[in-house]
């Protein structure tokens, strides 16, 4: 008689930050990823809808915990906090809904380089906190980890200041960065008995961010280099399923997509140019110069907010004028065009795009944007437009997804978005679905 | 803190954070170490997902007592923060 192990299904998921849909579908058919080809032939791909707004704050923190902004608490890399004026950095201790890897205490996890999961916390397994980590000691749990991290020269992020002065220097940091993340995960997948096992790729977004002209352009100084460097990447995806079980699910995936950037826009510009901005001193970048006369101010990268009544010390719009209010603000951004092309392609309303008890800290607009506009607050703008180092910018329609296993035959839903992964980890894990589902 | 002390009772006779009560009730200033704020901030965090959508008046009081103790830990260094997100054009 045979005894088989009852084992508890291993998952796999590798995030590649900011991959849009079409360039993994046409780097794995032009043979710059193979090994991702592989994948393709195996499972299923799909177009993967990203969060509103499209920063990786935001998608990621819908990724891990299957909520909405109005439910996990994050809706952006800047907040104000509550009652006041002053910019706040939402990190890991202000989501509110819990990540999977605490869905199920048994299974043990391994996760690597997720964005917004600083500072690290306890959980069954080993975590590596991504972007925006400032301190590698707070970034790892266990603790222990940390001498052998530094041992292999961790980086938790590519420091994209470089880009600013040399872009020669920051491929250079880049590569290293992807070297020392590499051998961060060969040494975990060895030496823990993990369930699952998550690492996060995030130097496809910072690459991208600086040189998807370089992409567009065979023609490109940088051309080589951006295909080499997703070589690199599709090489690490191989490893990875190489080293799998057949029992072995996995999941590939991005956050959002990426595009080129034509012209940033700022969002301000406008707000104060038709009077629902005004600051104490025009020039300010500082929130805390938001003028009682103020009906309507944006974050990052294109959230619009009323300034309420009793929400804000110096809010001024009455709470039976705020529709009004909103249909001024629709009224101007849907006429914005900038050399005869229209700016904004959609602005959804905070009913429309945010449920949960946290709606009330929700953005009451947000706005999308039609191709090649890269929207920003810039609240300390002067002109409307502008344009900047940046080469390429987020978009919301073409993150991707990638699920490797066939055995659910309806694992993958027909249009899936970043909110359905912690869905389909619970049943990939083990046919269960996320807690409150 | 603008909390008030049935809900503080009732999260503390809850974890049974007898020790640490002293450390809520009295000055925040006065914690003895980041240590045992952290302790006292895991405890309630995980209180704070198991009420989550049932009780919104918890919720609400308890958010503004785990942003008490998040201001009141390590302070993080913002402006580094916002450096990094300057690089990549994100504010």
């Amino acid at each position: 008689m045979i005894f088989i192990k009852n084992r508890k299904r291993r998952l796999v998921i590798i995030g590649v930050d900011g991959v849009p849909y079409r360039l993994i579908r046409d780097l794995s058919q032009t043979g710059i990823m193979p090994h991702t080809a592989s994948l393709i032939k195996q499972g299923i791909l799909r177009q993967m809808a990203s969060s509103i707004p499209e920063v990786s704050s935001v998608a990621w923190s819908s990724i891990i915990t299957g909520k909405n902004p109005a439910e996990h608490g994050i809706f952006g890399f800047t907040d104000l906090a509550p009652a006041t004026y002053r910019l706040s950095f939402p990190n890991f201790s202000d989501l509110k809904a819990p990540p999977f890897w605490y869905h199920d205490p048994k299974r043990r996890s391994v996760i690597i380089n997720v964005p917004s999961t600083y500072p690290a916390e306890s959980l069954n397994g080993v975590l590596i906190s991504g972007f925006v980590a400032l301190d590698i000691e707070r970034a790892t749990y266990p603790k222990t980890l940390i001498p052998r991290l530094m041992d292999m020269d961790y980086r938790i992020d590519v420091d994209s200041q470089k880009a600013h002065s040399s872009l020669d220097l920051f491929l250079k940091h880049l590569d290293q960065t992807l070297k020392a993340r590499i051998k961060a995960y060969r040494y975990l997948w060895e030496n823990i008995d993990w369930d699952t096992f998550m690492v996060v790729f995030t130097e496809t977004d910072r690459l991208s961010h600086f040189l998807w002209d370089a992409y567009e352009d065979p023609s490109h100084k940088y051309h080589q280099a951006f295909l080499r460097h997703f070589s690199q990447i599709d090489e690490a995806i191989g490893e990875i399923k190489s080293r799998t079980n057949e029992d072995d699910s996995i999941i590939l995936l991005s956050d959002h997509g990426f595009e080129r950037t034509e012209k940033n826009v700022y969002i301000s510009s406008y707000l104060k140019n038709e009077g629902f901005l005004k600051l104490k001193k025009p020039s300010s970048g500082n929130y805390s110069d938001i003028d009682h006369h103020t009906r309507a101010f944006a974050l990052d990268p294109a959230r619009i907010y009323i300034h309420l009544k009793g929400k804000y010390p110096r809010g001024s719009v009455e709470k039976e004028d705020r529709d009004k209010v909103i249909c001024d603000l629709e009224a101007l951004f849907s006429s914005i065009e900038i050399q005869g092309k229209k700016v904004i392609k959609r602005i959804y309303r905070k009913e429309e795009i945010f449920f949960g008890p946290l709606s009330p800290y929700a953005p009451d607009l947000v706005l999308l944007p039609h191709q090649g506009f890269d929207l920003k607050a810039g609240l300390k703008a002067k002109e409307p437009y502008g344009k900047d180092i940046f080469t390429g910018k987020h978009t919301q329609h073409d993150a991707f997804l990638l699920v490797s296993d066939h055995s659910d035959d309806d694992i993958m839903p027909n249009n899936p978005s970043v909110f359905d992964i912690a869905h389909i980890i619970g049943r990939l894990c083990n046919g269960n679905t996320t807690p409150n589902d | 803190m603008p909390t008030s002390p049935p809900l503080l009772y009732y999260i503390m006779k809850s974890y049974q954070l007898t020790d640490n009560c002293r450390l809520m009730t009295d000055d925040f200033t006065s914690a003895n170490t980041i240590n045992s704020m952290n302790a006292i901030y895991a405890s309630l965090k995980k209180h704070y997902y198991d009420n989550l959508v049932r009780n919104m008046l918890f919720y609400d009081e308890l958010d503004r007592v785990l942003r008490g103790f998040k201001n009141r830990g390590i302070k993080e260094d913002e402006d580094e923060i916002s450096k990094r997100l300057q690089a990549l054009g994100y504010i």
